[in-house]
């Protein structure tokens, strides 16, 4: 082959590796015209590249050297066969790796869970100081919990060397992604003020990254930004120092020179290492910035900031030269971003923004001025460490946007159902969560006047069935529903919805969250605020207001609560009590907060209807405790806890806790008929007076209820297939 | 300080890096020497002894061998390059004589031990390998040496983009159709001929 004929070959080569497989073929038949050999030669190199993904990976030496016990398993330097149980993982297939030991993925056995195990390099794993370090430094990682850092499952040890746990992410890097050049506005904004966050949680918790580049940063397939490696950096990256390095994360990094010339370690860092990491000068979170100012730069310009022809003579830049303007690079770049990038990378630290929050709050300004407010789906995305909320506003906000410009664009939605969230954990134990997330968010969309949301208590008679979604829409006359399913994997939860249009069959929104369960109410308020920023216009100012006046709760309240939800859905006389126990709990640990109030009145209601109206007196009452049999004496007795609680809920919610109340209301009633519906109505007309509360005025002893029939509480009426919002308290 | 006086390899690399041809000359035995003692000694490991990398090992030749404070980054680069380049001589002639012993005179003449157990398989794949990156650099000799300074001198992705003065890129670009062409190559001679007759 001649060298032209070669460079062809490359080059085609190159082009189609570019493209997806699909397009391959086309792309390959039109650019080889008639030259046939050429095709063939082409298409057989291709052919190879699945296999020379793992070929040649580990250098020569490596090879060679691997012991027999290794050839096989060992985790260094041979690759684990799939299939293999590493305590309780199951690897599944090697995933890139490189010179920094292997990652897998593999799949938790206990938790039936994909993960990603990244096992230390074989030169640390050797030093028994550094492995007692980094299983030290690795305890320390899971607080930094956030939706924008790659979580740490766990740490574990095969064979001597140890070994990370990790978040399986789909994706690709960013610095692969700015191979293909600099990124857009939009999506540089969007990635900076996901990566801003990440940081922004980690330096709360006194944790510096001290790595932050674009190899670093993930973009998942559903375009989440995720940084790698917290906290980690350099326990992976630098396996030799990691004695002085991995002390702490915020500790004195060992001085320079080495850090520089380390083969394989520092070289892809320098261009974004700050000067005073240079140095070798103790790092803080303005250190992170700096380097957060080179990746940003990097994204707007599709250069580095400081790129020499040597590692060494890039430092020394870093040092001492001023950057190239950006907008000299890009000159479409806003005025702004060119001020955020220069000040972020400043010499002097105290010159730079001195926190994260600062530099967000810029990106945020920015973003607000150059992204229309028609990128509701970037903004969805955007929010995504809230799961309640950010669903609760991004689906009205979706559905709300009428016809745009786009002829293509389907008709608003009006109204909504949520159907039960599935609970995917195979652990029964969590139904009360995945019901007490299907709530919320019923709840929470409740609250946007321009919706109608079926009440959650009608749509859970929809839970786990089998009926088509076409169905279920018709008989509960809604233009589109929402489902999904969550799962909670220890103090994780992920819930995953999405939002499908009844006449057109499209999807019309997916998202999924995972987040820690201790901050599912911290998103809430976090985000709720946010959110409504974004959506202002398509949200009346009261109902911004009310989500802006959110409030975060004590985990252990918002998880009482959920668990009193549960149990008050049972609806049986035990439940109920457990129920009042329950969201007596939640009170004790959060006195203001609002939904456990509402709860309790909820229940003592039920215990006015249900237990009253199911069976007759005369067989119920003598089973019942004292204090039960007391309310019975009076209807007026038992209505006062549940009035009392109501109107505790109301005065302390401020516009969130009403809607809360009345949908906890509106709830009860339905599924009090339908516990009645299962089997018919015993009770007779003699027990008249309990019927004005337990029963819809004008329904039959024996009659069967409907779940979507008139409801009454309390003398108010609402229509059929009526809405959580619309029933009201009287 | 197993070899000649630091301060002369120093030297000599430098003079390597002003042109000297004369100088690499005698730097050549002089890198090699340790880079083959060191090699021999990291072959000689076994069981769960530390598996030293390439990189660190030709880290620590460059350590050893040169006064850091004074020679600059290209010198640096010219250096690791040039430890490939010896590297692949040691290791391949390695796998050369060992897959030779294992074929012609069976176990008793494995020079380098029971201890050492490597397999046969490899050794014989580092050969072909070997050969087929001869080919290799004979059609696109840069993409030859991105896989040489990669595999035989563990050098990472920039230090590679370094010693050529190419992007990363473009060595990400070569590394990874150089792999699938190795590939091929070493696929073909599995179909064509048999695995005895590979060496080259």
């Amino acid at each position: 082959m001649s060298p032209a004929q070669w460079r062809q070959v490359d080059e085609l080569c190159d082009s189609a590796l570019r493209l997806e497989p699909a397009e391959r073929t086309a792309f390959l038949h039109e650019a080889c015209a008639d030259d046939e050999p050429l095709h063939q030669e082409v298409e057989s190199l291709l052919a190879y590249e699945q296999a020379a993904e793992q070929f040649m990976e580990a250098p020569a030496l490596e090879s060679l050297t691997a012991t027999s016990a290794q050839q096989d398993q060992g985790p260094g330097s041979q690759t684990l066969p799939a299939g293999l149980q590493v305590g309780p993982y199951r690897i599944v297939a090697p995933l890139g790796g490189g010179g920094m030991g292997r990652v897998y993925q593999a799949r938790d056995t206990r938790l039936e869970r994909d993960v990603a195990l990244k096992f230390l390099p074989a030169e640390s794993a050797q030093d028994a100081e550094a492995v007692r370090r980094f299983q030290r430094e690795a305890r320390a990682v899971p607080a930094l919990n956030h939706p924008h850092i790659c979580t740490l499952h766990d740490i574990g040890e095969y064979e001597g060397r140890p070994f990370l746990v990790l978040e399986l992410l789909e994706g690709q890097s960013l610095k692969e992604r700015l191979a293909a050049g600099p990124l857009p506005l939009g999506e540089l904004l969007e990635v900076a003020s996901q990566i801003t966050d990440a940081l922004e949680a980690a330096h709360a918790k006194e944790v510096v990254h001290r790595d932050i580049k674009p190899a670093n940063i993930f973009l998942t397939a559903r375009g989440q930004v995720k940084v790698l490696d917290f906290g980690l950096a350099k326990l992976l990256s630098e396996p030799r120092r990691t004695a002085e390095a991995a002390v702490t994360a915020t500790g004195a990094v060992p001085p320079g020179d080495e850090t520089i010339t380390r083969p394989g370690a520092a070289m892809g860092t320098a261009a974004y290492m700050s000067p005073e990491q240079a140095r070798g000068e103790e790092v803080d979170a303005r250190s992170d910035l700096f380097s957060l100012g080179a990746t940003l730069y990097q994204m707007a310009t599709g250069h580095l900031p400081f790129q020499e022809a040597t590692a060494e003579l890039t430092v020394e830049a870093i040092l001492r030269k001023q950057p190239q303007k950006p907008r000299d690079l890009n000159p479409r770049l806003p005025l702004e971003l060119e001020g955020m990038i220069l000040k972020a990378l400043e010499k002097d630290r105290t010159a730079r923004y001195q926190s994260t929050a600062e530099l967000k709050a810029d990106l945020e300004r920015l973003r607000r001025k150059e992204l229309k407010p028609r990128t509701l789906l970037v903004a969805s995305r955007r929010w995504a460490l809230m799961v309640l909320i950010a669903l609760a506003i991004a689906i009205p906000a979706y559905l709300l946007r009428g016809p745009g410009p786009s002829s293509e664009a389907p008709p608003a939605v009006r109204s909504v159902a949520v159907l039960p969230l599935h609970n995917a954990s195979g652990d029964p134990q969590q139904e009360y969560l995945a019901d007490g997330l299907t709530e919320a968010l019923t709840g929470s969309l409740g609250r946007i006047s321009a919706l109608r949301v079926i009440s959650r208590a009608s749509a859970m008679q929809y839970k786990e069935t089998a009926k088509p979604l076409s169905e279920i829409a018709r008989e509960l006359k809604v233009d589109a529903v929402a489902r999904g399913s969550m799962a909670r994997f220890q103090d994780r939860v992920r819930v995953s919805v999405q939002l499908t249009q009844i006449s057109t069959g499209r999807q019309l929104w997916g998202e999924t969250y995972e987040r820690d369960l201790r901050d599912v109410p911290a998103w809430q308020s976090e985000g709720a605020s946010a959110v409504a920023r974004e959506v202002k216009l398509k949200i009346t100012p009261v109902e911004a207001a009310r989500l802006a006046n959110a409030r975060p709760v004590n985990r252990e309240a918002f998880e009482d609560y959920l668990r009193g939800r549960h149990w008050s859905d049972k609806r049986t006389e035990e439940a109920l009590h457990q129920a009042i126990d329950q969201f007596r709990r939640a009170i004790d640990e959060d006195p203001a907060y609002a939904p456990a109030y509402a709860g309790l009145a909820d229940c003592y209601n039920q215990l006015g209807t249900v237990l009253i109206g199911s069976q007759p007196p005369s067989t119920t009452r003598p089973l019942a405790p004292p204090r039960l049999r007391r309310r019975w004496r009076s209807t007026a007795s038992w209505l006062k806890p549940t009035r009392r609680s109501l109107t505790r809920s109301s005065t302390i919610g401020t516009g969130l806790a009403p809607s809360r109340a009345s949908a906890a209301l509106s709830n009860s009633i339905p599924a009090t008929r339908r516990c009645a519906s299962g089997t018919p109505a015993t009770w007779s007309a003699r027990d008249g007076p309990k019927r004005l509360c337990g029963r819809p005025a004008g329904l039959g002893s024996s009659t069967r209820c409907r779940p979507l029939s008139r409801r009454r509480w309390a003398g108010s009426f609402t229509s059929p297939g009526d809405t959580t919002k619309r029933s009201s308290i009287t | 300080m197993a070899s000649g006086a630091p301060q002369d390899i120093t030297g000599l690399l430098r003079a390597w890096g002003r042109g000297d041809q004369a100088a690499l000359e005698r730097l050549i035995p002089l890198v090699n020497r340790e880079l083959r003692r060191m090699a021999r000694r990291c072959l000689q490991r076994q069981g769960p002894d530390p598996l030293l990398e390439t990189a660190a090992l030709v880290n620590e030749a460059y350590v050893r061998l040169i006064d850091v404070k004074q020679v600059g980054w290209r010198d640096r680069a010219h250096f690791f390059a040039l430890c490939a380049q010896i590297m692949r001589g040691i290791l391949v002639d390695y796998a050369r004589t060992r897959r030779y012993a294992k074929r012609g005179g069976g176990a008793a003449h494995v020079s380098l031990d029971e201890a050492l157990v490597v397999s046969q398989e490899r050794s014989s794949d580092l050969v072909a390998i070997d050969d087929a990156l001869n080919a290799l650099s004979k059609t696109d000799p840069r993409k030859g040496q991105v896989v040489e300074l990669r595999f035989f001198g563990g050098l990472s992705v920039e230090e590679t983009a370094e010693v050529l003065r190419v992007s990363p890129q473009t060595v990400l670009r070569d590394w990874k159709l150089a792999k699938m062409w190795l590939l091929r190559e070493l696929s073909r001679e599995k179909l064509h001929e048999p695995r005895t007759m590979a060496t080259g």
